[in-house]
């Protein structure tokens, strides 16, 4: 705010009224909108009615708690390597489904088709037990099992997540 | 007499295992693997740091040569803040820093045994290892399958095709290691490609981790062996990526020389193809619990008096605590959470102890940024952070004092050095290890004093 009305002042002594009859311009016209204008509801209720259609869902709380908890993944690999010494068969590498599970929170409704088929993994905890960050990694890769097998989900084929970590 | 050991990484792992073959009644509480089961295959005691400031394979092969012992040597004498330096006192046998590594060295070749992974080098002669990305190392240790990949000792390189591997190129690390190698005015030797007709199953696996994980396997391991027949030859290395073998590289390594009539290295990697640590780590685990060291997978909040002179450490989960007569801090540095960082700075976070630097400052409790140098490659403060100790590594609190009598520290949680920077974390880590296994039985020996422990 300081610097808005330093940037005001500035704008005085330099005699930029030009510059200046803009700026109340759009201060005038942004009052007006928020007294007078259109309700259009929540942004968030909007975006979801948009592109719900396409399979975007509000990721639920749990889905949140399992993102900040996948937040902690130092990126070191060894769910992957214990993962394959047990003989497990994820439908996404461990590594690759925390670090999905950590930056792409809203778009893992967007994972439906996962690369294994429906294939789950045995769901044993070996990666979860494994994992310096005691990331609930089995639990990750449950939740995108669920996806993968709710028929809501995956109406995007070319969602896959190839490009993902 | 018992003790705790806090860390699971090699510091850790070497110091319970040696108060176990003591006779000391040792717990190891740990949350989860060291930073150790990241580390590359080598175990290095003398890298570049900050009294020797260029890259030691830049010494090691051009102009004179320095050999792993000269370099040990110049660390003692020229990085006062480094543990070397610490742990070898000027007034000492020159040859006692190489004697203590030798005999470590030994003790870990011992405990890996069962396991079947083998250490090999010494701190007369060079290796020159190749890593996955084509580049080379200096190498004064390294464990199997990556010690038989000795450059310097082969006069033709062959580099193994694998073609599906996610994140190995074989045409890539011949390219690159052809040019490294004139780059480093080595005495040229060929390197080329060779692809060894594998089965589709053997290859339906993308990751490295699951290839090796299937060449445990006996069939899966003759049928490598017969794709690589007569691929070698007398003197002829030939170059795998990290696939072979999980629990079963010696076997997989000797059936693959049988068939090839070659000699078989991995190339060294880093994680997450770090098959390398996580064997190692997986060895010196079965080695701890058939020492019978009990195994406590537990998060520590922190230190505090017991009932009488004892130490407890507090613990997250069950059981909530455990007191003993001495305490071993292995806990690493960040990776590893035996350093943190609350809000950007840097502290301690059982004890609080000072932190310093490589050039002796103290470093906690100012924002890590504050510390932080500009400019690509300069040495930064932060890196280098860690607790200072007395000779028998009992790290000092604010007042130079030994924090407790009995409170030892061992590895990377050791400052004053950069293990990333010199690549010499697992050689610092094995004799620290060693020396404060040693420093807590003669603590628990030496007969009860009441200006022994300083609070």
């Amino acid at each position: 705010m300081r610097g808005y009305r330093g940037f005001l002042r500035e704008m005085l002594r330099t005699g930029s009224l030009r510059a200046l009859a803009l700026q109340l311009r759009t201060g005038a016209l942004h009052v007006a909108h928020q007294a007078f204008g259109r309700r259009r509801g929540d942004p968030v209720a909007r975006f979801l009615a948009a592109y719900g259609p396409d399979g975007i869902r509000e990721p639920d709380p749990a889905a949140r708690r399992l993102a900040r908890q996948a937040e902690r993944c130092l990126v070191c690999g060894l769910c992957s390597l214990e993962c394959a010494r047990t003989g497990g068969v994820p439908p996404l590498d461990p590594r690759d489904a925390v670090i999905a599970a950590a930056r792409l929170e809203v778009d893992w409704v967007r994972l439906g088709v996962s690369p294994g088929g429906d294939t789950a993994c045995g769901a044993c905890d070996a990666c979860a037990r494994i994992c310096p960050a005691g990331i609930p990694i089995h639990l990750v890769q449950a939740r995108l099992a669920s996806f993968a097998a709710s028929p809501s989900a995956g109406t995007k084929a070319d969602a896959t997540p190839a490009g993902i970590g | 007499m018992s003790a705790v050991v806090v860390g699971a990484g090699l510091a850790g792992s070497a110091a319970a295992l040696a108060l176990a073959e003591a006779g000391v009644d040792v717990a190891q509480v740990a949350a989860a693997p060291g930073a150790t089961a990241l580390s590359a295959g080598t175990l290095d005691v003398a890298g570049a740091s900050p009294g020797i400031p260029t890259l030691p394979w830049r010494d090691a092969l051009r102009g004179t040569p320095l050999l792993p012992r000269e370099r040990l040597a110049l660390h003692r004498r020229g990085a006062p803040s480094h543990p070397w330096a610490q742990l070898f006192g000027a007034g000492d046998d020159p040859s006692q820093p190489e004697r203590e590594v030798d005999a470590g060295v030994a003790r870990l070749a011992g405990w890996l045994a069962p396991a079947g992974l083998g250490l090999a080098g010494g701190l007369g002669a060079n290796r020159l290892l190749a890593t996955v990305a084509g580049t080379l190392r200096v190498a004064d240790f390294a464990f199997a399958p990556a010690a038989g990949g000795d450059l310097l000792a082969a006069h033709e390189i062959a580099v193994v095709d694998v073609p599906p591997l996610e994140g190995f190129d074989a045409r890539a690390l011949a390219r690159i290691l052809a040019r490294e190698i004139e780059v480093l005015g080595l005495p040229k030797r060929p390197v080329s490609v060779v692809h060894p007709k594998l089965p589709e199953p053997l290859l339906a696996a993308p990751s490295p981790a699951r290839v090796a994980a299937r060449l445990d396997g006996a069939d899966a391991r003759t049928v490598l062996a017969q794709a690589c027949q007569g691929l070698g030859a007398p003197g002829r290395l030939l170059l795998f990526p990290p696939i072979l073998g999980i629990a079963a590289g010696a076997e997989l390594v000797a059936a693959l020389e049988a068939s090839s009539g070659g000699r078989v290295a991995e190339a060294l990697a880093f994680p997450p193809f770090a098959l390398a640590g996580f064997r190692l780590q997986r060895a010196l685990d079965a080695a701890l619990a058939a020492a019978g060291v009990r195994r406590i997978a537990a998060h520590v909040r922190r230190l505090a008096s017991g009932a009488g002179a004892r130490l407890r450490v507090v613990l997250a989960e069950e059981p909530a605590s455990l007191d003993a007569e001495a305490v071993v801090l292995a806990t690493g540095r960040f990776t590893s959470g035996g350093l943190g960082a609350d809000l950007g700075v840097v502290a301690e976070p059982l004890l609080g102890l000072p932190l310093y630097d490589a050039d002796g400052r103290r470093i906690d409790g100012i924002p890590a940024r504050r510390s932080a140098r500009k400019g690509y490659g300069n040495e930064q403060p932060l890196f280098s952070a860690g607790v200072r100790t007395d000779r028998r590594l009992r790290p000092l609190g604010a007042n130079g004092r030994p924090h407790h009598g009995r409170l030892f520290a061992a590895g990377d949680l050791l400052g004053g050095f950069d293990p990333a920077r010199e690549r010499t974390g697992l050689g610092v880590a094995l004799v620290t290890g060693l020396r404060a296994a040693r420093a807590v039985v003669e603590a628990l020996h030496a007969p009860p004093s009441r200006t022994g422990d300083v609070p």
